[in-house]
């Protein structure tokens, strides 16, 4: 089993406090959720333990051991953004092979993506290609997946599918799941934190009462 | 090889624009040749190292979402950037070769 921690977590811009005093911890096996309202800070926490943002302070440790940059390291971990990332003129297939994913194990989960194989990703419509995105993530051989906001643009049978999805790749990796879809990220979660105002992290002990209890639902 | 193929794909993907930049800038000078060329790759290089930061800052600025396709595979920025800039002044030296064996076969 592979632990993942993040914490010292300092990000300031331009003197506003954005996150302090973050623990977050990630196992293989399991999933973290990770909720906030807007602006608290959750896609800067996933990109500061990826390692592509720096912030006044932060820590990543594997195992105990520190990592500056995690994302240099081979196979530890890969970050789904909010936003499209893939380069236009690729094809899924060719995405598939970069990214050493199984086409055929996309399709067994999803078999209607089989006809978009030798599709350019970009001539897809938004909710395929956020889809294809996702699994091109979820799917990588790595022991972790940071999924920021992986259910944007999907339908909710997708989103159902997705979860079982992420429930069996749970078996062999650690994932962060943060979403505004907080139900689901209840439900696929087997921790969860939320990100204070103040940028301050809490592990939920009793996930639907704290939520309440924090104001992130009424 | 298939981290070099991968930064190959990003350069090409502005390498039409880099590339005009280079040929009128060699245009510019009055297009040089032989001895006199070597001159003008000193500046060439300087202009180079100007205009491909500014392509640099252009793309960070405008989509820096896409380096993630690129971080995933455990390609930093600074070596996506710097083999781009070396691409493209070796495609650039390429083209000049075969400029020069034209004008020397001539």
């Amino acid at each position: 089993m592979d632990i993942l921690e993040a914490d010292s977590i300092w990000l300031e811009y331009n003197g506003r406090k954005v996150l302090q005093s973050i623990y977050l911890k990630v196992e293989t096996g399991k999933v973290t959720g990770l909720l906030g309202r807007n602006g608290t800070g959750k896609t800067s926490l996933l990109r500061m333990i990826f390692g592509s943002l720096r912030g006044q302070n932060q820590s990543v440790r594997i195992n105990g051991d520190y990592v500056s940059h995690p994302y240099l390291e081979k196979n530890l971990l890969r970050y789904l953004p909010q936003v499209p990332f893939a380069p236009k003129g690729l094809t899924v297939e060719k995405l598939c092979s970069l990214y050493s994913v199984s086409f055929s194990e996309m399709v067994s989960n999803f078999p209607d993506l089989e006809k978009y194989k030798k599709e350019q990703l970009w001539n897809l419509s938004g909710g395929n290609m956020r889809l294809v995105e996702t699994l091109l993530i979820l799917l990588s051989p790595v022991s972790f997946v940071l999924l920021d906001e992986p259910f944007t643009h999907l339908d909710p049978v997708i989103i159902e599918q997705l979860l079982v999805i992420i429930n069996e790749q749970k078996n062999n990796k650690g994932i962060i799941l943060s979403d505004h879809f907080y139900r689901y990220v209840l439900s696929a979660s087997d921790a969860v934190y939320l990100i204070i105002p103040g940028g301050k992290s809490v592990l939920l002990k009793e996930p639907q009462e704290n939520l309440k209890s924090l104001g992130y639902i009424s | 090889m298939k981290r070099l193929c991968l930064i190959m794909s990003f350069y090409f993907s502005f390498s039409v624009c880099t590339g005009m930049i280079s040929i009128f800038s060699w245009i510019v000078v009055d297009a040089p040749l032989f001895g006199d060329f070597w001159h003008f790759l000193k500046g060439y290089f300087l202009m180079k190292i100007a205009s491909d930061l500014v392509m640099w800052y252009y793309l960070r600025s405008n989509n820096p979402d896409r380096l993630f396709f690129y971080f995933n595979l455990s390609i930093s920025e600074l070596r996506l950037f710097v083999t781009a800039f070396a691409l493209d002044i070796l495609a650039f030296l390429v083209f000049m070769f075969f400029v020069h064996l034209v004008n020397f076969l001539k």
